[in-house]
């Protein structure tokens, strides 16, 4: 039986969750403070993406709205990697 | 846009004094927020089935998917309810820092955005289930399950800035 376009996404963003805290954690990875806080900020933005263009359906919304939700994402993810500093 | 604000806020005050937020988030369960993650990311699929069901008039199987997300919120809620109860017998309030100062302020705001949008999709169950004629517009679903994946949306950025980066 074939997953609807919906369980393909949850699946993902499953996969994606558990390897995110499994990986960037507690610092078990090796990777510097930096780059490990860098790294949790783009892939959770991704998440966010992901979310609102597919289970909010806003990849089917008006031009404006897609604009408004990007822009939303990546002003709120520099935001964030700026102050938190690499 | 006011979430944002928040995020930006809680960055702010983690820059003025790292030491003690790596000091203070050493002391909640990572593994409890993964878990809620996982809770609000399920019942956002749930939701969004739900939606599919109503668009090919299967309102039954719409209204257990209603149900199941609306039970994940509750789930969500139960689990958070547990975290805070042990933070406070571990003798930490809202006052200790700055870092459960912003903690415990996110983490409730979202906290009721849950419970808002569990009551919701438990009303669009009880609805759903007892037949078309009292079903709620379609405009009322998808305004409900909407309000429910921003929920989802802001909990995704507060577990990465709130449990994961420090």
């Amino acid at each position: 039986m074939p997953l609807h376009r919906e369980t393909l996404v949850w699946l993902l963003l499953v996969l994606v969750t558990v390897a995110m805290t499994y990986l960037l954690d507690g610092g078990a990875s090796g990777l510097s403070d930096g780059l490990r806080n860098t790294l949790i900020l783009l892939i959770a933005f991704v998440k966010v993406r992901i979310v609102a263009y597919e289970f909010m359906e806003i990849r089917f919304a008006p031009l404006a709205m897609r604009v408004a939700t990007n822009a939303w994402v990546v002003v709120t993810c520099i935001a964030l990697l700026l102050l938190f500093p690499g | 846009m006011v979430f944002g604000l928040f995020f930006a806020t809680y960055a702010w005050y983690w820059q003025q004094d790292p030491t003690v937020f790596a000091q203070a988030q050493a002391q909640v369960n990572t593994l409890i927020g993964f878990a809620n993650t996982l809770l609000l990311l399920t019942g956002s699929w749930f939701a969004a089935s739900a939606m599919r069901q109503v668009r090919s008039g299967r309102a039954d199987r719409a209204a257990r998917l209603m149900g199941l997300a609306g039970v994940s919120g509750i789930l969500f809620l139960v689990n958070k309810s547990i975290e805070w109860q042990h933070l406070f017998s571990l003798g930490i309030s809202v006052d200790s820092n700055d870092y459960f100062i912003l903690f415990f302020m996110l983490t409730g705001i979202h906290g009721l955005h849950v419970i808002i949008g569990s009551a919701v999709l438990l009303w669009f169950w009880l609805r759903l289930r007892s037949g078309s004629a009292t079903a709620p517009s379609s405009q009322a679903l998808e305004g409900g399950t909407l309000f429910w994946h921003l929920v989802d949306v802001l909990w995704i950025v507060l577990f990465a800035l709130v449990y994961l980066v420090s």
